[in-house]
């Protein structure tokens, strides 16, 4: 999977949140909403990952367009899977699931800014 | 497409800066071959430029003096001096970059020729390299290279950060830049230096260009 639009991302988060199967305990809505606050925190971690966009605004993905392009470097879409799925948990109310969600965000967190990760 | 220099150089760097992006090399490349070009002037032109007699007083007429000079590529940086068509020095100045101001109003119709200094400007070339002599990166592809891997490891909080690193290369492309401008000054003669006739029997000044 390249991951190359939304619909490639969310299918992939899914797979790590064991939600591959409908009804979906995560509505792609939320999914797509996680990945929208990725492209914010990148911003703010990585500025040269949306150097096109450093003048206009951010790209804004919707359910209704799941076959747009997601503008990211191919070293660093891999991240925001990550992202994505840490949000999604961090709704669960499960002690286990908090740390799983942290575990995610910090893995996005740390291969923005480090190499190590 | 981007010349083998080109991307020797760029294949560099993506090796010793993990996680860096192409469109960040781009960017600090622009910055480091215009901060080469500035400080080193190994790059120059001789533009021609036809001038006209003039009864006007500057003050008065500022324009009468005034001609408009445009590089073939890059931007100018600083006016070398002025030639007339028979290569006796002109004096001139150039208050605004891209104007050359003559002092004193040529005699008779002219072409004149002034050398200036260059340095790089937009746009790029299509893949977003900026554009300049091939014969540098050739000559100076090393020197290059430290300015930009220095400039991408100062860079903050990015996986390929490195403070110390950053200061090592930097200090190896400052000396790369003052051994391409003492190399520029002897037009690259080795052990050379550009030969003067004994001042004490020169009749006339020339421009030491």
């Amino acid at each position: 999977m390249a991951l190359d639009t939304v619909q490639d991302y969310i299918d992939r988060a899914r797979v790590l949140l064991l939600d591959q199967n409908e009804p979906y305990r995560y509505p792609t809505l939320d999914l797509v909403e996680a990945l929208n606050m990725g492209i914010l925190e990148a911003r703010r971690l990585r500025p040269d990952l949306l150097r096109a966009y450093l003048n206009t605004s951010l790209p804004d993905f919707s359910t209704s367009a799941m076959s747009a392009a997601v503008p990211i470097d191919p070293m660093y879409r891999v991240a925001f899977v990550y992202y994505i799925c840490g949000q999604a948990q961090l709704r669960d109310e499960e002690n286990t699931q908090d740390t799983r969600a942290a575990a995610f965000l910090n893995k996005f967190m740390s291969q923005m800014i480090t190499i190590q990760a | 497409m981007a010349n083998a220099d080109m991307t020797r150089l760029i294949d560099h760097a993506r090796i010793r800066l993990p996680g860096a992006l192409d469109a960040a090399l781009q960017m600090e490349l622009f910055s480091v071959m215009n901060e080469f070009f500035q400080t080193s002037n190994i790059w120059y032109e001789d533009i021609p430029f036809d001038v006209t007699p003039t009864s006007a007083v500057y003050l008065q007429d500022p324009d009468a003096y005034t001609y408009q000079i445009v590089p073939d590529q890059g931007s100018i940086t600083r006016l070398v001096g002025v030639v007339d068509s028979k290569e006796f020095p002109q004096k001139a100045f150039m208050p605004t970059l891209g104007y050359v101001v003559l002092a004193n109003s040529p005699q008779n119709a002219d072409t004149f020729i002034a050398r200036v200094f260059k340095t790089i400007t937009d746009p790029v070339t299509r893949e977003g390299y900026p554009v300049f002599p091939d014969w540098v990166l050739n000559k100076y592809g090393v020197e290059i290279l430290d300015g930009l891997l220095g400039r991408m490891m100062s860079q903050l909080a990015k996986p390929y950060s490195s403070p110390a690193l950053a200061q090592m290369h930097l200090r190896s492309f400052k000396s790369g830049i003052s051994q391409a401008k003492v190399e520029a000054s002897h037009q690259n003669v080795y052990r050379g230096q550009s030969w003067r006739f004994p001042q004490t029997y020169a009749r006339r000044r020339y421009v030491q260009f």
